[in-house]
């Protein structure tokens, strides 16, 4: 028992020393299991670490990762979302709120091809924000709702911080797919809702509405949007159908955009090049965190720290929810600081086991995890939508984070709701196949 | 039958893709790590603090490109075939891991070096999320 509080205590302050000291996160997780393991127990360290290397790193799940990374970047280098602003626009300029629902459209079919949230943030910020603020938008709900549905990404299927969660909990990707989708379009119908609902409050900071656009303009102006819309239906429809997995979904999707930015134009040998690479780099750098935290996972369950954890905390008697509510406390406050895929992998370790034996559904908690991380990319200091709403805007972080301030408690509701109704997460997956 | 087997292929070329282009993706700075506070510092100080990472980086990556090395001509050794029907000898990805590892722990070494002679860190991310001036 003392060698396990001693490990757990070298654990905690060698690997925060680390991180803060600004070693590579792969590597660190990678040192804290060799030192875990050299020192707390008799296993032969290295034959361990580079045989768990090794098999977390070729196990077949992973496989869709650079898939879709690589469709991501095929279709984030095509001209989409030059085509978004004015496919979009025609459609949502009556609706109270008016344009400010192209940013939380555009963010949702860009964040479901995309998978990093920043870039989504800023490839439609970029080219709705001059414009929003040409027709007199109010500055703070410009950056809420870019910052807000930036974040959607990570909740709309492909995503990959599910395929990360997925590997380490592992959980069926597929059915993670599944069970993001109910909640992600209620995520967007939240943030429509709250922008409709400010903007019939606030009408004197409102333009004008715009004019009414015919149908078949609205049609013909989102012609080059359908397709994308039409890829990224096929692919959650044959997963959810199980006519494929997530990594023939995710090879179809290749396939796919590169058709579609070979039609619309901006596929060349250049951006063809540069997306590969772009995607191998990205791949690269997830697939070493994933690996290298499977060794810290390996290193953690033989000093026993997990069980004893659970076994400590299962002492308090917490009910389920004050769990989650602690559980969410803790990385709400990792997110401050940390990125997705670092917080996903660097708590999974002890987490997972505790939940799990609290008797929570490790689906329902991959999808409360994923909200709570889309959360930490709108917290300051580190959060990565708000730096980049600083960059385009020119504002100070304290404006941009006070613009944010109602979408991080929109999301907090859809945490709120999903804990009250686990209804949301979990009929997508129940009713599959 | 044939998709399973493809997956496989696909699965034993990531093992091996994983590593290799390690090197690289660290040379332009994908591999992440948090410099919220060693940004901070003044530049004797954060190089000082960044020669020590590099160099604990290159005993890691050393080590367990020894290791990865090892458990290769293990593989070759009990002539180990990866499971299912593709039955590929394990020893060529792994080998392909290897020196993936190896190079990684000689760009490491290499960036030791550069930063040593008083270089200025060459794994900084180009800041692509940039937006340039802002336009509003």
């Amino acid at each position: 028992m003392d060698s396990v509080v001693l490990a757990s205590v070298v654990l905690a302050v060698l690997l925060l020393l680390l991180l803060a000291g600004g070693l590579w996160i792969a590597l660190s997780l990678l040192f804290v299991a060799m030192v875990l393991i050299a020192l707390f127990t008799p296993a032969p360290m290295g034959s361990l670490i580079a045989t768990t290397l090794w098999d977390s790193s070729w196990g077949w799940a992973l496989t869709a990762l650079p898939l879709f990374i690589w469709m991501g970047e095929i279709l984030f280098r095509s001209n989409l979302s030059k085509n978004m602003f004015e496919g979009l626009a025609p459609w949502v300029n009556r609706l109270p709120g008016g344009l400010l629902h192209v940013n939380v459209l555009g963010c949702g079919v860009m964040a479901a091809v995309a998978g990093s949230s920043a870039v989504t943030c800023a490839t439609i910020g970029r080219m709705s924000v001059p414009e929003l603020q040409r027709q007199g938008y109010p500055l703070n709900m410009t950056i809420g709702t870019l910052a807000g549905s930036g974040t959607l990404g990570l909740l709309i299927p492909p995503s990959i911080i599910m395929i990360v969660y997925g590997v380490t909990a592992e959980v069926s990707i597929a059915r993670l797919f599944i069970a993001g989708v109910l909640p992600g379009i209620l995520l967007m119908m939240m943030f429509m809702g709250y922008t409709a609902v400010w903007s019939v409050l606030h009408a004197d900071r409102m333009p004008p509405p715009g004019a009414v656009v015919p149908l078949r303009e609205r049609i013909w102006g989102a012609r080059r949007l359908l397709p994308v819309v039409l890829l990224i239906v096929t692919i959650i429809g044959s997963i959810y159908g199980g006519i494929a997995t997530p990594t023939e979904a995710a090879a179809v999707g290749v396939v796919g955009s590169l058709v579609l930015s070979g039609l619309t134009g901006g596929l060349n040998r250049r951006s063809l090049i540069d997306g590969a690479m772009a995607a191998m780099r990205t791949s690269c750098m997830i697939a070493f965190i994933i690996a290298c935290a499977a060794c810290l996972t390996v290193a953690v369950a033989f000093v026993d720290i997990p069980r004893t954890l659970a076994t400590w905390v299962q002492g308090f008697h917490l009910a389920p929810l004050a769990l989650l509510i602690v559980l969410a406390l803790l990385m709400l406050v990792l997110g401050c600081f940390l990125e997705g895929i670092s917080i996903i992998v660097l708590t999974s370790s002890v987490i997972l086991p505790m939940v799990q034996a609290a008797g929570v559904d490790l689906l329902w908690f991959g999808i409360f995890m994923v909200i709570l991380i889309e959360a930490a990319q709108i917290t300051p200091p580190v959060g990565f939508n708000l730096f980049v709403l600083q960059s385009i805007t020119g504002q100070d972080i304290w404006t941009v984070t006070k613009a944010t301030i109602p979408f991080f408690c929109v999301l907090m509701g859809l945490l709120a709701l999903i804990i009250a109704f686990p209804g949301i997460v979990l009929i997508g997956p129940a009713i599959m196949r | 039958m044939r998709i399973a087997t493809l997956t496989r292929l696909l699965a034993l070329t990531l093992a091996t893709g994983v590593p290799s282009p390690s090197a690289h993706t660290l040379r332009c700075g994908a591999h992440v790590r948090i410099n919220l506070l060693t940004a901070r510092l003044a530049e004797p100080v954060r190089r000082r603090i960044e020669c020590f990472n590099a160099l604990l980086g290159a005993g890691i990556a050393c080590f367990l490109a020894w290791h990865v090395w090892a458990l290769a001509l293990q593989s070759l050794d009990f002539q180990d075939i990866s499971p299912g029907l593709l039955a590929m000898p394990l020893w060529i990805p792994q080998t392909g891991a290897a020196v993936g590892v190896s190079a990684l722990a000689m760009a490491l070494i290499d960036e030791f070096f550069w930063r040593l002679g008083g270089g200025l860190s060459r794994c900084e991310a180009p800041d692509e999320l940039d937006g340039g001036t802002p336009v509003a």
